[in-house]
């Protein structure tokens, strides 16, 4: 994932190069003090920088496109009009992590029963505990992913969260513990059941991944 | 390092969160153990899948442009509701101030009811803060009795026609007038002895006095007047208070230096001394500022001499070593500052 964004970071051409070129030269403690005076366009930056790694750990929380696209949006707003009140020795991305996770479990709150309604009625969830699917080339990526997406929605919420937020967007432990608030203790034990859970629902495509290749 | 513990930091490692020390340990247990790298290798396969994983999800402008719209509508709101605020302050105090509303008797009434009441909440705060700074002031006039106090003596007093006081009488006198006064009137009181202390030490009572000690003194008279011409007292309400700042600052060095000779091995105690030091200390910065303000020289160079010694007692163990009470009663008679408070003491008292 982090290979593929940097590629499509080169491949841009014209005005969404000299974007991306201008985001990388300000660094995040600049945006922050142009934003408090005033200036728009510096928080535009930072929503380019970090929309993407935000929505997409969004998604992995609440397990909707349309949600997680309004969450996100939520986020931002929320990060607006706070910024006045992040500290200056906190890392903007691990503040607006901070944010994301609550907003995510606020709407997971609301929607908890409904979820787990949904996951007794998805036919991928019955799906996933079958057997080994065909080792169609083809579908591998596409079935992968829908695998992974459901056995996210199978982890706790405190584990999704730190699964996600080390395997997917690669903070550390010390900026994870930050964001959610855990215990170093807590979030190397939930990492690693949660690690275990993945693996055991995600075995048979595994396997079969490991066929093809 | 052996398996059992190789194992549980296998994940730790994956993730890049190992120290040093223990990355290379592990790495060194990896090249020799095959179960253990092939656990690492199963990891980093499954970061691999991780890591090819994509979501059904894109950030596109629109995106950009909604928050954007979330964020004026949020100002538009915040600035609705403020500029309503304001208006609706202003709308009211139009009704209440206008010609026919019924409530401006009653809002004018309240108004006046509500000055009268932070004036006199005011005046009784001034009152009371008055009335304390006059105890305090009371307070500080009575003469205190310190421990191992050894009383100062009393200086002779001059025996003048303007003796023994005369508030008029300042050291600016000119000094033949007084010469002349002082020499007659021992002339015709032998008894009454001029002597001053300063700078010579403290002489006997004679009933008698042969006519070379009277010229003597009267001699001394003179110098102690050009002294008391160098050690000009501070002006206006200041001088009560710089005379009493003097006579405090002896009365606490006396105590300090008997406290000092009468040491054993035991450690002393000088908490008393401490606390005095402290409270002059405070004082004397402001009297010398005050000193400095009014350009009084003398005045100020003396509490620029007595302030290091207020700070050190200050800031003495309750309990000190007698090293520490030898070296400040040192720097006491190297600056002889016992003598200078004596002569501003003994001129003070004359001043009056």
């Amino acid at each position: 994932m982090m290979k593929r964004l940097a590629i499509e970071a080169m491949g841009h051409a014209g005005e969404a190069d000299r974007r991306v070129a201008g985001t990388l030269m300000n660094s995040a403690e600049d945006l922050i003090a142009r934003v408090r005076a005033g200036d728009d366009e510096a928080f535009r930056l930072i929503f380019e920088r970090y929309a993407r790694p935000v929505v997409s750990f969004i998604y992995d929380m609440v397990g909707e496109r349309a949600l997680a696209e309004e969450l996100m949006q939520e986020t931002f707003v929320r990060g607006y009009k706070n910024l006045g009140g992040l500290r200056d020795e906190t890392k903007l991305s691990t503040w607006l992590f901070g944010i994301a996770r609550n907003v995510a479990r606020e709407s997971i709150r609301t929607q908890i029963r409904r979820k787990r309604q949904l996951e007794l009625d998805d036919p991928s969830v019955a799906e996933l505990h079958d057997q080994r699917l065909p080792p169609d080339d083809h579908l591998i990526n596409e079935e992968m992913n829908r695998a992974i997406r459901v056995a996210l929605r199978e982890l706790d919420e405190d584990k999704r969260l730190v699964f996600s937020l080390k395997v997917f967007q690669q903070q550390s432990y010390e900026e994870i513990a930050l964001i959610t608030g855990f215990s170093m203790a807590k979030l190397k034990t939930d990492l690693h059941r949660a690690r275990a859970e993945m693996r055991r629902l995600l075995r048979p495509y595994m396997e079969v991944s490991d066929e093809v290749r | 390092m052996k398996c059992d513990e190789c194992l549980p930091l296998v994940e730790e490692y994956v993730d890049g969160e190992l120290n040093e020390r223990e990355a290379e340990g592990l790495q060194a247990h990896l090249s020799l153990c095959a179960s253990c790298a092939e656990a690492v290798d199963a990891l980093m396969r499954e970061q691999e899948i991780y890591a090819r994983y994509e979501r059904d999800i894109e950030v596109t402008p629109a995106m950009w442009h909604a928050v954007r719209e979330r964020i004026e509508a949020e100002k538009q709101t915040q600035q609705t509701q403020s500029s309503k605020t304001l208006n609706g302050w202003r709308a009211w105090l139009a009704e209440v101030f206008s010609p026919n509303s019924r409530l401006r008797p009653a809002f004018a009434a309240a108004l006046v009811l509500i000055a009268l009441l932070i004036t006199t909440v005011a005046v009784v705060r001034y009152l009371k803060s008055r009335q304390e700074q006059q105890k305090l002031a009371t307070q500080d006039t009575q003469p205190r009795v310190m421990p191992n106090e050894v009383k100062p003596d009393k200086p002779e007093q001059v025996i003048t026609p303007e003796s023994p006081k005369n508030p008029n009488v300042t050291a600016n006198v000119a000094a033949p007038d007084k010469r002349e006064v002082v020499a007659a009137s021992v002339h015709d009181k032998r008894k009454a002895l001029v002597t001053p202390r300063v700078p010579q030490p403290e002489t006997p009572r004679s009933p008698a006095l042969t006519l070379d000690e009277v010229e003597r003194t009267a001699a001394l008279v003179a110098e102690r007047d050009a002294l008391a011409a160098s050690v000009a007292q501070p002006s206006g309400e200041s001088e009560t208070e710089f005379a009493r700042h003097v006579e405090q600052a002896q009365m606490l060095l006396r105590s300090f230096k008997n406290a000092q000779v009468a040491e054993t091995s035991h450690a002393l105690d000088i908490s008393y001394e401490k606390g005095q030091a402290r409270k002059l200390l405070y004082r004397n910065i402001i009297l010398r500022r005050e000193a400095g303000s009014q350009g009084n020289a003398p005045a100020e160079k003396l509490l620029n001499a007595l302030e290091p010694i207020l700070l050190d007692i200050a800031n003495l163990l309750d309990h000190p070593t007698g090293g520490d009470v030898r070296a400040i009663a040192q720097r006491m008679r190297k600056q002889e500052i016992m003598a200078a408070l004596q002569v501003h003491s003994i001129v003070a008292q004359n001043s009056y």
